[in-house]
């Protein structure tokens, strides 16, 4: 987190993709990417393009089909699930059966690499908890149920359940889908400040470009051939890249006014 | 706020549990005056033979029967729930009670005995009947287990359990075909469900078991509550999730198949008792809603039990009155689920 330029995960000749029987379909070959430490990096791609399995396989939660990822050098295969939980943190779409806890009871789970047997807070895991819900401006609804917020604040919840988890990085996957433009901005600034202020490493997916683009670091974009280009997020929007992200012809990246027409 | 309302919970649930146990203890179809029962419990003879017998080596056994499967049974629901993230999983709808009564079938029947007069054994030859309802119910959970990779759809899943239940069902009867009259007999009445067959020589066995499957239930709170959240999370969170659900499901199925083979397939309680649990207590997490489903299942057995054998009618078979008490509380919570905050 100190050397802004170090990369904390790194991946060499990846390939990642899904089983379909015995049949192995290949979404993104010969991947060499690094997520630099500190920054806030996006993943963008059409739908279907491959950024969930990418995220799946950099998450641990599939093994890749080829080739090896490594965070601080070391291949996150061979790390230990304890260990594994305290170096990354995850926030995903899927759809969570927790509508009976409460925002801190919520993001309290975010300790349970911390806690013994039964999971008991001690006192720094409550301070923790909440500093947290906190970080994420959901102070006045900490004791509400999760069922009760609105889709917004139910993924701030999650970014909170990932800070208490206390990672250095935190991968989201496609944290502003389904949500409405303001709450997708409130939810980008949040993950600024969780880069700048709090020191983590953020990666996202979206195919949301339109409001990314201008809050991140670094970008890595999936092209309509499978490639995946990396670079800062100025050096790519000139590059013309995004321009090969659609089908040939369907539509154009418009750097003056940042989106697509 | 929130542990306040743990406490008046628990505590009103132990409080209905004693009370539920003391009138199961003074109401029957012989009348026996309670201040004879306070006698008996205090080991002293009331001076009529019979009703030491029946309070000592029926009624009291039968309290703690029923409230230990009352128990076990609900947790067991508690934890499927969780494990298949599905809020209308129980052991008797999932067919795990089915395998566990297989698995006792065949044992009873090859061994020369009837399906359900375990209390007509040895300790010896009940633990063969206990491990063959053990490995009957852990076949139905690995069919299940096999199928959710499949299938995965929740409901699904429930229709094959419902399926399996009935197929075992339909086994168990062709195996009967082949036992005496009176096998016949006893495998229709264990059907029915009962908390009199344990008796008091198998009540250490029974209790030790359960009590042990419970303890192994508190120590997984932590994983259970993680998996609220999904496979994706709990793994991200540290916990291995394949172990989690395989030690999860071998203690579902010690439970069920324990209270099945010797109460027979007691259907309801395991469904129903985590909803009570989770409404009386508002909330989704496991350390609280553990020790809660525990002490709500205890008292609902011991409700049927008191409908059962406390008035001056003959016994009322328990799976009688379980769908009575719970039926009503599904379809509550089936209208109710927009509104209801652990569906949403």
């Amino acid at each position: 987190m100190n050397c802004e330029l170090e990369e904390i995960l790194t991946t060499r000749d990846l390939a990642v993709g899904y089983r379909d029987g015995k049949r192995v379909k290949r979404l993104l070959e010969n991947v060499n990417l690094g997520l630099r430490s500190g920054h806030l990096t996006a993943l963008l791609g059409r739908n279907g393009a491959g950024k969930s399995t990418l995220l799946r396989a950099l998450s641990r939660s599939d093994k890749p089909i080829e080739g090896s990822i490594t965070l601080r050098g070391i291949d996150i295969g061979t790390l230990s699930n304890a260990e594994w939980s305290r170096l990354v943190a995850i926030v995903t779409t899927d759809r969570i059966a927790a509508g009976a806890l409460t925002v801190t009871e919520l993001v309290a789970l975010g300790r349970q690499p911390y806690t013994g047997l039964l999971g008991w807070l001690d006192n720094d895991d409550r301070d923790i908890v909440a500093q947290a819900v906190n970080d994420v401006g959901l102070n006045d609804k900490a004791s509400r149920y999760i069922s009760s917020l609105s889709d917004g604040e139910r993924q701030k919840a999650m970014v909170a359940r990932a800070l208490a988890q206390q990672t250095p990085i935190i991968l989201l996957d496609e944290p502003t889908a389904f949500l409405d433009v303001a709450s997708r901005i409130e939810i980008l600034r949040l993950l600024r400040h969780v880069t700048d202020d709090l020191g983590r490493t953020v990666l996202l997916s979206t195919h949301d470009v339109g409001q990314t683009l201008t809050v991140t670091d670094d970008l890595w974009v999936i092209d309509r051939e499978g490639r995946v280009h990396s670079g800062a997020a100025h050096t790519i929007i000139d590059s013309g890249v995004l321009d090969t992200v659609f089908p040939n012809g369907t539509v154009r990246f418009n750097p003056a006014r940042m989106e697509y027409e | 706020m929130m542990t306040n309302r743990f406490a008046i919970v628990m505590a009103t649930g132990i409080i209905l549990m004693v009370a539920l146990a003391v009138a199961c203890l003074l109401m029957g179809s012989v009348d026996i005056t309670p201040g004879a029962v306070w006698n008996i419990i205090r080991g002293n003879s009331s001076g009529n033979v019979a009703w030491d017998i029946i309070v000592t080596r029926s009624r009291l056994p039968m309290i703690a029967t029923a409230a230990l499967s009352g128990a076990a049974l609900a947790v067991a629901g508690l934890l499927l729930q969780t494990t298949f993230a599905n809020p209308l999983a129980g052991p008797s709808i999932l067919g795990v009670s089915g395998g566990a009564g297989l698995g006792v079938a065949v044992v009873m029947l090859c061994t020369g005995g009837a399906v359900g007069d375990l209390a007509g054994l040895t300790i010896g030859s009940n633990l063969s009947v206990l491990m063959a309802a053990w490995l009957g119910a852990g076949a139905v959970l690995a069919v299940l287990i096999a199928m959710a990779g499949v299938v995965r759809s929740n409901t699904m899943l429930l229709i094959v359990g419902v399926l399996v239940s009935y197929l075992t069902g339909s086994v168990v009867s062709l195996l009967n075909s082949l036992a005496t009259e009176e096998g016949v007999h006893n495998y229709v009445a264990w059907g029915f469900g009962t908390f009199n067959a344990v008796g008091l020589d198998h009540l250490p066995v029974f209790a030790i078991i359960i009590g042990l499957c419970l303890v192994g239930a508190a120590l997984l709170v932590k994983p259970l509550n993680a998996m609220l959240l999904g496979d994706r999370y709990a793994a991200n969170l540290g916990v291995n999730v394949q172990s989690a659900r395989v030690t999860l499901l071998a203690i579902t199925g010690m439970l069920t198949a324990t209270v099945t083979a010797y109460c027979g397939p007691i259907g309801f309680v395991g469904l129903v008792v985590p909803h009570i649990a989770r409404l009386a207590l508002a909330t989704s997490d496991h350390s609280r809603l553990l020790p809660c489903c525990a002490v709500s299942g205890a008292c609902v057995t011991l409700l049927c039990t008191l409908i059962s054998t406390g008035g001056n009618h003959g016994i009322i078979p328990i799976n009688a009155l379980t769908p009575i008490i719970g039926v009503p509380v599904i379809i509550y919570i089936i209208l109710n689920r927009r509104r209801i905050s652990y569906f949403n």
